[in-house]
């Protein structure tokens, strides 16, 4: 077998073939270097102004682009007819179009939230009934950690197609208290009380105001609501130490948060039975 | 502007320091021991123990407390209640506490006890007070204090022009006033002056003003009060703003000397901007 080879390789391998197969090789490492190159070069103008997976995105999309053209061209070089390839390649291009929908969707979709950017990594974000901080932003899917370090992934899509909420994307938040207190509270006493206790915690910001409005006449309680805003870092810590330091100032001032009540009129005098006699 | 180098604290005894004025400078605390400063509304504690150094704060509840007192070494034991302890570990813990006074680290807004206006020519002064930091040094050539503490603890604010976009700032409680006489003056807190001139036709309100406290530097007069540099607003005919820093304290300062750099470099850009949304 070997005798048969080195018989007939003089007549494969002519010289001109062999300078044929150096070019097509040339091409290739020519090709495949400047995709690199250029991949580089691209990522680092894009990373600063479109975040690292849009630059991740864009240097492997050019590296693969240049080395499918250099692969193409090599092909070309060595003599092989690329229409029947292209015929083949679309044949094939169809076929998976079909098959890979959804995942054509999400790619699409990962793409166009590359480039909207509503959250970046590090992010709290909020989708349907999942919250959580941004991990990555992947082509296909959006990875989240919960906040009881649960691993969630969301694809593309529906980030794209669902009203998604980001918790951390201003720098101030404000907390909401829905506080009912008992009818027989004055009510400016009361605004007085939560304005004081606001005004102590150094974490509630005097600018924007805290903000008081009276809700309505509820079936237990004077329904109150008193806003204050908070850096975004010192929500949860405001959150904790306002209510409780509101609870201790009612209980100081004699102010109370009523339990729900109901009063029963009775339409006569009540009739009780009579007690069994011993 | 030419700069004056800060003055470091003088190398003091508790026993040298004139009651009720200078709290800071070198403090000597043997192994074993611990100082007690008390400084308006804080109270700092140091024990100085085998390879450590332990330093608890307590915040008092009236702002404007303005007795001081020190006590190093400290004759009775330390308080353990109320108190939040921290812990320094050093291969080699120094005898030596440089006690050091700053200014804010974020830019402090203050309003006028009153809504007031700047009808267009005119100019006034406005006058405000804020708290001082404390610093611990451990070393004379550390990059950065130890511990800095508040004497008092403002409130966050916001100043901007929405939730959006602005800067968060402190909230004094005291209030910018027309007369320096009607300004608190307390061991723990620096005065400044911010003068306002309105070379439009229309009147400027004046809600709020923004003192750019990081870019200012801190001085001490020899009464121990302390101030920093005017800051000099004026709104062009055009529009705009522009601010100046002076060099030196007020002239009700008199020999006020420098005791602390200012906390930012004078960035020029980014010290207009800054000063550009300094009225409210």
């Amino acid at each position: 077998m070997p005798d048969i080879i080195l018989n007939h390789l003089p007549a494969i391998a002519t010289p001109e073939r062999l300078l044929r197969l150096l070019q097509s090789v040339l091409i290739l490492t020519t090709g495949f270097l400047l995709g690199r190159i250029g991949g580089r070069i691209a990522a680092r103008l894009i990373r600063a102004n479109l975040g690292d997976s849009v630059a991740q995105l864009a240097r492997r999309g050019i590296f693969w682009l240049a080395g499918g053209l250099s692969i193409l061209a090599a092909l070309d070089n060595l003599g092989i007819d690329m229409r029947v390839l292209l015929g083949a390649a679309g044949v094939l291009t169809v076929a998976l179009g079909f098959a890979s929908q959804t995942s054509v969707s999400n790619i699409i979709s990962g793409l166009f939230l590359m480039v909207e950017r509503p959250f970046v990594v590090g992010d709290t974000i909020r989708i349907g009934d999942t919250q959580g901080e941004v991990l990555s932003i992947d082509l296909l899917s959006v990875k989240l950690r919960t906040f009881d370090n649960l691993f969630v992934r969301i694809p593309s899509e529906m980030m794209i197609k669902t009203p998604l909420t980001n918790l951390t994307h201003f720098p101030l938040r404000r907390l909401d208290l829905q506080i009912g207190v008992s009818y027989k509270e004055d009510v400016p006493a009361v605004r007085k009380a939560l304005q004081t206790v606001a005004e102590h915690n150094p974490l509630c910001l005097e600018d924007p105001q805290p903000l008081f409005i009276f809700l309505g006449f509820g079936d237990s309680a004077l329904n109150l609501q008193f806003s204050v805003w908070a850096k975004r870092e010192n929500f949860l810590e405001l959150r904790n130490t306002l209510q409780q330091e509101i609870k201790a100032e009612f209980d100081r001032q004699g102010i109370e948060i009523p339990f729900p009540q109901r009063t029963l009129h009775f339409a006569g005098p009540p009739e009780f039975p009579a007690a069994d006699k011993a | 502007m030419s700069r004056t180098t800060a003055r470091r604290p003088s190398r003091r005894r508790a026993s040298q320091a004139p009651a009720g004025q200078w709290w800071w400078g070198d403090f000597d605390i043997p192994l074993g021991q611990s100082g007690h400063w008390h400084i308006g509304p804080l109270d700092l504690w140091l024990t100085h123990l085998a390879g450590e150094w332990r330093i608890g704060h307590r915040l008092g509840e009236e702002p404007l407390a303005n007795d001081v007192r020190l006590e190093i070494p400290l004759a009775g034991p330390v308080p353990d209640t109320d108190v939040i302890w921290q812990r320094f570990g050093f291969r080699s813990e120094p005898d030596r506490v440089t006690v050091r006074p700053a200014l804010a680290d974020r830019p402090v807004v203050v309003k006028p006890d009153m809504p007031l206006a700047l009808p267009g020519g005119e100019a006034l002064t406005l006058y405000m007070s804020s708290p001082v930091w404390i610093q611990l040094w451990h070393a004379e050539d550390a990059a950065r204090p130890l511990l800095e503490l508040p004497s008092w603890r403002l409130s966050d604010t916001w100043f901007g022009p929405s939730t959006r976009t602005g800067e968060l700032c402190y909230g004094s409680r005291s209030r910018a006033r027309l007369q320096l006489g009607e300004v608190e003056v307390l061991w723990a807190r620096a005065i400044t002056a911010v003068t306002i001139v309105n070379r439009r036709h229309d009147s400027r309100p004046l809600n709020a003003v923004k003192l750019p406290i990081p870019w200012l530097g801190l001085h001490v007069d020899n009464r121990g009060r302390f101030w920093t540099e005017v800051v000099e607003v004026e709104i062009p005919a055009e529009g705009g703003t522009e601010v100046r820093r002076t060099e030196r304290p007020p002239a009700e300062a008199g020999d006020a000397f420098l005791i602390a750099e200012p906390r930012q470099a004078e960035d020029r850009g980014r010290l207009i901007r800054t000063f550009e949304a300094l009225l409210a």
